[in-house]
């Protein structure tokens, strides 16, 4: 949602922005919707549905340009529209119809959100061979980001367990802060 | 002369704020920009629109000012984390990994950032940010300055005695014993977001009644020097900042409120939950007192100037100003982190040896509205578009018909409250309205109050003849003759956290022209925003804001837009 916005701050043609701006106003009442449901759900099961987790940022149209961060949404909403087929499909079939409903809606959005990213990318890039071209160029990014994201992660493992055995090795310095740097407390002089 | 750039980053609420020949030029929250709420990140955004609005390029300045000291923060952290062995295990990665990979080169990150040389970057204390945010914005020849926050480097409270260009810490007080920190546990214990969730146990407490102030008072003692200190086993802060109380806390207290919405303050549960905040509210408000007697003590001032994030507890202020110990006082209007950005900066002016600020009287210190790009957005969009000849007339009728318009007006604001450059404007009188925004304009709980906005000359109110009036940055009294006319922006308590606007403000032209036709020139006026958004900043925000939410009209200017019939 904040990506579109900041599409929509960053395009200087009025049409495409106004275009983005109308898909983050999607994806922000999207997000009010499964608010709503995931607070049903736990009402039901007599628990707490977690405060919305916030919108993350990526700033893609600036990391991308605006072809490829288009093509990026085109694929993206691609993703998810197949996405909420599942769900749809499962709740029909759990005989939850509401909740059915609610995914239908928002295949509906999906699939617009889709055809109108990937026919201003055909527009944006000249032809529909440069689009699929740049659909290619942005698959080969996700994928390159998916091995960075891995990467990360696994350095992070890493990380959590050389800190880990270094933390051990500051019990003694412990000790001596405690007995140099004790907690004070009241007014201290400046630079105390 | 100089050019000093004042930067704050990486703990919350990242700034930039650009001072030339000593006066304020743009002062700028990265949030209002990036559109994350609260973001820490180095403001690259805020900092590129400063120069942009001083028209001046990064080489061209003659210092950038952090506002806090990086190495001595790390010092602390890593003397906390190795005092707190070994309880401090899962936080020794993530703030070592914090320190090493970010903070501690900052200063490096700035001169690349405005393309200075190294050599033109420097530092002052997290503290000293603070107090100079408010004492030299305040135009006061001399006063008192307290600074109250979370903590700093090692510091969470300071008294300063400022006289002319010269500021002074007279006393201080260290980490762990900390009122904001103090705060913030119990705002996490009743299921809101720490750094957010403060204004809402402040609004929250009103609908209490404090008879948990003995159980809060073990959390904190203060002694009759006016200093205080935290019974630490009660609280993690000094452990492990995400959950920054001890179960010992629930012992005490009862158990803690999950973090979810739906406030029902007719249940027995939800009420205790207010009781507390009633109490914690007193108690905080008990402290504040006996600092404030302190400051008066220790300097023999008769202003006061606060910074620091407990300055943004209205309540308190109020509750200070009402001592009597003051006969002016003064808040910065964004005192918490975000102000430490324009404190740098007007240290490094003083520094540079440049003349003081002129006093603030606007906080209108933001990016320009752009009210071409939002008509273009807004014609695409088939939102109906009118220019109006008399916005102020237009709008006050709207108003006075029971409509909630949202005002765009030239540059936004300086700090987090919305003062007519990026508001939502309703009836003072209408609690249905009020009701109606809460739920769904904006999404929050039922007991946040809204603000009124008024001119100076109002006589519905007691007490807003203060300095701090102007930015909201205190509550006053509605006298009883005007609750009902004001009832939709009159606090449970009878209080309200009341705008005075002075000729020439965003909202004058509103305002006098709703007493030319005979209504009392008062407006709700709460902050343009949606639910867990930073206020409306550009052109797109706005026409943005008003195609996600229920409003009935948009005025950029002399612009009005609305949706389709």
């Amino acid at each position: 949602m904040l990506d579109m916005r900041l599409a929509a701050a960053r395009c200087e043609d009025a049409a495409r922005a106004a275009a983005y701006l109308r898909h983050a106003a999607d994806e922000e009442r999207h997000a009010r919707m499964l608010e709503r449901l995931a607070n049903t759900w736990a009402a039901r099961v007599g628990g707490e549905a977690e405060r919305p987790v916030a919108a993350d940022f990526e700033g893609l149209y600036d990391r991308l340009g605006e072809e490829r961060f288009l093509a990026f949404v085109h694929r993206g909403e691609g993703r998810a529209t197949r996405q909420f087929e599942a769900y749809r499909a499962h709740f029909e079939a759990r005989g939850e119809p509401r909740t059915a409903a609610v995914f239908a809606r928002l295949i509906k959005d999906e699939r617009f959100h889709e055809a109108y990213t990937g026919e201003l990318l055909e527009e944006l890039a000249g032809s529909p061979e440069a689009a699929r071209a740049a659909l290619r160029r942005v698959a080969w990014w996700e994928a390159w980001r998916r091995y960075r994201r891995a990467g990360r992660a696994l350095a992070g493992l890493l990380y959590q367990g050389s800190m880990a055995a270094l933390y051990l090795t500051l019990a003694p310095l412990m000790l001596l802060i405690r007995l140099v740097r004790p907690v004070r407390r009241g007014w201290l002089p400046p630079d105390a | 002369m100089a050019a000093v750039l004042g930067v704050s980053a990486y703990y919350h609420d990242a700034a930039a704020a650009l001072v030339v020949d000593g006066q304020v030029v743009a002062a700028i929250q990265e949030e209002r920009l990036s559109r994350i709420k609260n973001d820490p990140s180095l403001p690259v955004r805020a900092i590129e629109a400063c120069l942009r609005l001083g028209g001046i390029e990064g080489p061209e300045l003659d210092a950038v000012v952090f506002y806090e000291h990086p190495y001595a923060k790390l010092e602390r952290v890593m003397v906390e984390l190795v005092r707190g062995f070994p309880f401090t295990l899962r936080q020794f990665p993530r703030a070592l990994a914090g320190q090493m990979g970010t903070k501690l080169w900052v200063l490096d990150q700035l001169a690349a950032c405005c393309s200075v040389p190294r050599d033109r970057v420097r530092f002052c204390q997290h503290h000293e940010s603070h107090a100079a945010s408010a004492f030299y914005a305040s135009g006061y020849d001399a006063a008192a300055v307290l600074t109250v926050d979370g903590v700093g480097e090692q510091v969470t409270t300071a008294i300063w005695h400022g006289e002319g260009r010269a500021l002074r810490c007279v006393s201080e007080i260290h980490y762990p014993h900390s009122l904001g920190l103090f705060y913030a546990a119990l705002t996490a214990y009743l299921g809101f977001p720490v750094n957010s969730g403060e204004h809402e146990v402040m609004g929250l407490a009103s609908y209490g009644e404090p008879r948990f102030v003995e159980e809060v008072e073990r959390l904190i003692s203060v002694e009759s020097d006016g200093s205080f200190a935290l019974s630490l086993p009660h609280f993690a802060h000094h452990r492990d900042p995400r959950l920054p109380f001890a179960s010992s806390l629930e012992r005490l207290l009862g158990p803690r409120r999950a973090r979810r919405g739906g406030w029902d303050l007719a249940s027995e549960g939800d009420r205790r939950y207010a009781d507390v905040a009633a109490s914690l509210q007193a108690v905080t408000e008990r402290v504040l007192l006996g600092l404030s007697a302190r400051a008066a003590e220790e300097t023999g001032e008769a202003a006061l100037c606060l910074a620091g994030g407990v300055a943004l507890n209205a309540v308190a202020n109020g509750r200070m100003w009402e001592q009597g110990t003051w006969s002016r006082m003064f808040v910065q209007p964004a005192a918490g982190d975000a102000g430490g950005a324009l404190g740098a900066a007007l240290v490094g002016a003083r520094e540079e040896g440049d003349p003081p600020p002129a006093p603030m009287r606007d906080v209108a210190l933001g990016v320009p509205l752009d009210v071409g790009r939002g008509v273009a957005l807004a014609e695409q969009l088939g939102l109906r578009v009118e220019r109006v000849e008399d916005p102020a007339q237009v709008m006050a009728q709207k108003i006075l018909e029971g409509q909630v318009v949202a005002q765009c007006v030239g540059r936004f604001e300086w700090g987090p409250r919305a003062l007519g450059q990026r508001s939502l404007l309703a009836a003072p009188s209408d609690v249905a309205l009020r009701e109606r925004i809460n739920r769904s304009v904006k999404y929050r709980e039922p007991f946040r109050p809204f603000a009124p906005a008024t001119l100076r000359s109002t006589t519905m109110f007691d007490g807003v003849d203060n300095d701090m009036t102007p930015f909201m940055t205190t509550v006053c009294p509605v006298r009883a003759e005007a609750r009902e006319a004001l009832a939709a922006v009159t606090h449970v308590d009878g209080t309200a956290r009341v705008q005075t606007v002075r000729p020439g403000g965003a909202l004058e032209p509103l305002l006098s022209t709703l007493e030319g036709m005979g209504h009392a020139p008062v407006v709700l006026n709460t902050s343009l925003n949606g639910a867990g958004e930073p206020i409306v900043a550009s052109a797109e925000d706005a026409v943005a804001f008003l195609v996600s939410h229920a409003i009935d009209g948009l005025f950029l200017e002399d612009v009005i837009l609305r949706r389709p019939s």
